[in-house]
C-alpha cells in the first residue's frame, strides 16, 4: 500500500502499523526466543562450572609436624637411602673392573665403598659413589700402571693417586698407594 | 491508520478556519456520534489571533466534549503556503535543512517568511519535497493552546494534504490529481504514486467553480505536462452546493456524510489517517 502525503507540524514518530508493526512483531519474537536461549544457556553454563568444580581435585593440607618429628623423619629418610644405595651398589662389576691384568702385579688390600658421591642419593637415583682402593705394588713402575689401567675403565669416572709410600716393614720394600675413584654405572 | 490507533482511545479533532472552528471525535476509524460541532466566527481580515482566542475560550469550558483527549489540528490553506522544494544535501541535517527551506520559502514567498515554521512531507532520499510554512506564532499559539487545556497536540495539519487522504480513503488513490474548495481559497495538486509532487494554490474572492477551471487553465501553461490529465478529483469543502457539475478534468468526490453535517466535517475527523 502506497504512503500517502502527509504533513504534520509536529513531529511525531512514524505510526507503528503495516510492516513496521510486522518488523515489530518478529523483532519482539526474536528477542524472545533468544531470551529464551540465552537463559538456557546460562543454566548449562553454570552446570557445567558446577561439575567442572566438583570434578577438580581437593588439596590434602599438609601434616603439621613439629621440628624434632621433621628431623627424626629426615634421618630416617637418610637411613633409608643409605641402605637402598648400599644395595643397589654393582659390587660384581666393580671388583671385576679393579682387578689388574697378569702383566701388572699388584696386590689389592682393601676397598672401601662407604663413599658416597653428591646427587646420587634417593630412592631412584643413578647409583654412583666413590670407592677407595688401597693396594701394594712392587716397584713404582707397576703402580703408575696400575693407576692408569684403572683410569681407562669405563666404571670410573675418575681416578686420583691420593697416596703412597714404601712399606719399610716389608723386606721386599712394596710400594702401599691409595686410590681414589668416582665410579658410576 | 495504524494499529496503534485503533487500540488507543479517541482523539479530539479540530478543523480551524478564519470563520470557524470544527470539532469532531473520532473513535479510531470512526466518529462519535453527534460529537461534531462548530463555532462561528467573525473575522473579516482573516487574522487568526481571533481563531485562537475562539479557541481558547472553547477549551477552557470545563464540561466540554473531549476534554483530555489528544487533538488533532487542521489548518485551513488560507494561513498555510505550501510549495515543492528540490532536494538538497542539506535537507539530511535538521540545522541545515531548516535553513535550507527558509531559504526556498524566502525565495518563493519573499522575507516575510523568515521565521516561518516550516514542514516537510517524508518523501524520499534524492526526492523533491512537499513543504508547507505558516507563521511560527500560529504553531507555538495552537502547540500552547492545547499544553495548556491537558491535550496531547497528535498533529497539526494543512487540510490540503488530510483532505488528499479522505479523497484516497473514499474513492482510492490512483487519481493523478485533485482540487481543494475551501472558502475563499483553492488548491490544486498533480500527484505520483500517492503523493503530491506539484501544488497550486491562490485566493478567490469570487465564484469558485468559475476560478477553479481558470485557475487550472492557467496552471496547465506552465506545466504542460497537466494537459494529459484527464480527471481531478474535486474535493468542495465550502459547504455552498454546486448548482451545476464542473467542466472536465473536474470530477466531484461525495464523502459519504454518515451523521457529518459537511464534507468538512468529515475531513476535519481525518478518517484516512
Amino acid at each position: 500500500m502506497m504512503r500517502l502525503t502527509r504533513l504534520n507540524f509536529v513531529s511525531s514518530a512514524a505510526p507503528i502499523g503495516g510492516w513496521r508493526m510486522g518488523m515489530l512483531v518478529i523483532g519482539l519474537i526474536a528477542l524472545a526466543w533468544a531470551g529464551l536461549r540465552w537463559t538456557s544457556q546460562q543454566e548449562a553454563t553454570a552446570a557445567a562450572e558446577a561439575q567442572l568444580i566438583s570434578a577438580q581435585p581437593r588439596s590434602v593440607a599438609a601434616p603439621v609436624r613439629s621440628a624434632v618429628q621433621q628431623r627424626e623423619l629426615e634421618a630416617q629418610a637418610k637411613v633409608v637411602g643409605d641402605a637402598v644405595r648400599q644395595l643397589n651398589l654393582p659390587i660384581g662389576d666393580l671388583i671385576k673392573a679393579l682387578q689388574p691384568p697378569k702383566d701388572i702385579r699388584v696386590a689389592l688390600l682393601a676397598l672401601d665403598v662407604s663413599g658416597k658421591a653428591s646427587g646420587g642419593e634417593g630412592i631412584g637415583a643413578k647409583p654412583d659413589g666413590i670407592l677407595k682402593i688401597t693396594a701394594e705394588a712392587r716397584t713404582a713402575q707397576e703402580m703408575t700402571t696400575y693407576v692408569a689401567f684403572l683410569d681407562d675403565q669405563a666404571l670410573f669416572r675418575s681416578m686420583y693417586l691420593i697416596k703412597h709410600e714404601i712399606n719399610a716393614t716389608s723386606p721386599e720394600k712394596p710400594y702401599r698407594f691409595l686410590l681414589e675413584a668416582q665410579w658410576r654405572e | 491508520m495504524s494499529l496503534i490507533d485503533r487500540l488507543t482511545a479517541k482523539t479530539l479533532c479540530i478543523g480551524v478556519t478564519p470563520a470557524q472552528l470544527t470539532c469532531v471525535i473520532r473513535n479510531g476509524h470512526s466518529f462519535v456520534t453527534e460529537s461534531a460541532f462548530k463555532i462561528d466566527i467573525t473575522n473579516e481580515n482573516n487574522d487568526w489571533r481571533l481563531v485562537l482566542a475562539a479557541l481558547q475560550r472553547y477549551l477552557e469550558q470545563p464540561e466540554r466534549p473531549g476534554a483530555g483527549l489528544p487533538i488533532s489540528i487542521i489548518l485551513s490553506s488560507q494561513w498555510c503556503r505550501m510549495m515543492i522544494v528540490p532536494w538538497s544535501d542539506a535537507m539530511l541535517k535538521d540545522d541545515s535543512m531548516a535553513r535550507f527551506l527558509q531559504s526556498q520559502y524566502m525565495a518563493l514567498y519573499g522575507d516575510g517568511t523568515r521565521d516561518w515554521a516550516i514542514a516537510t512531507d517524508d518523501a524520499g532520499y534524492g526526492q523533491p519535497r512537499l513543504a508547507c510554512g505558516m507563521e511560527r506564532d500560529l504553531l507555538q499559539g495552537l502547540q500552547q493552546l492545547a499544553s495548556d487545556n491537558k491535550h496531547a497536540c497528535q498533529s497539526i495539519e494543512s487540510v490540503v494534504s488530510v483532505a488528499w487522504r479522505a479523497i484516497a480513503d473514499v474513492s482510492g488513490s490512483e487519481h493523478a490529481a485533485f482540487a481543494v474548495a475551501e472558502p475563499r481559497w483553492l488548491t490544486i495538486c498533480k500527484l505520483e504514486k500517492g503523493r503530491i509532487t506539484a501544488v497550486h494554490s491562490q485566493a478567490c474572492d469570487s465564484a469558485w467553480p468559475v476560478e477553479l477551471v481558470r485557475a487550472w487553465q492557467r496552471w496547465t501553461l506552465r506545466l504542460p505536462e497537466l494537459a494529459a490529465i484527464t480527471q481531478v478529483a474535486l474535493l468542495n469543502l465550502t459547504g455552498e452546493a454546486m448548482k451545476d457539475d464542473l467542466p472536465a478534468p473536474f470530477k466531484s468526490v461525495l464523502l459519504p456524510s454518515h451523521e457529518l453535517q459537511s464534507a468538512y466535517d468529515f475531513v476535519t475527523c481525518d478518517r484516512g489517517r
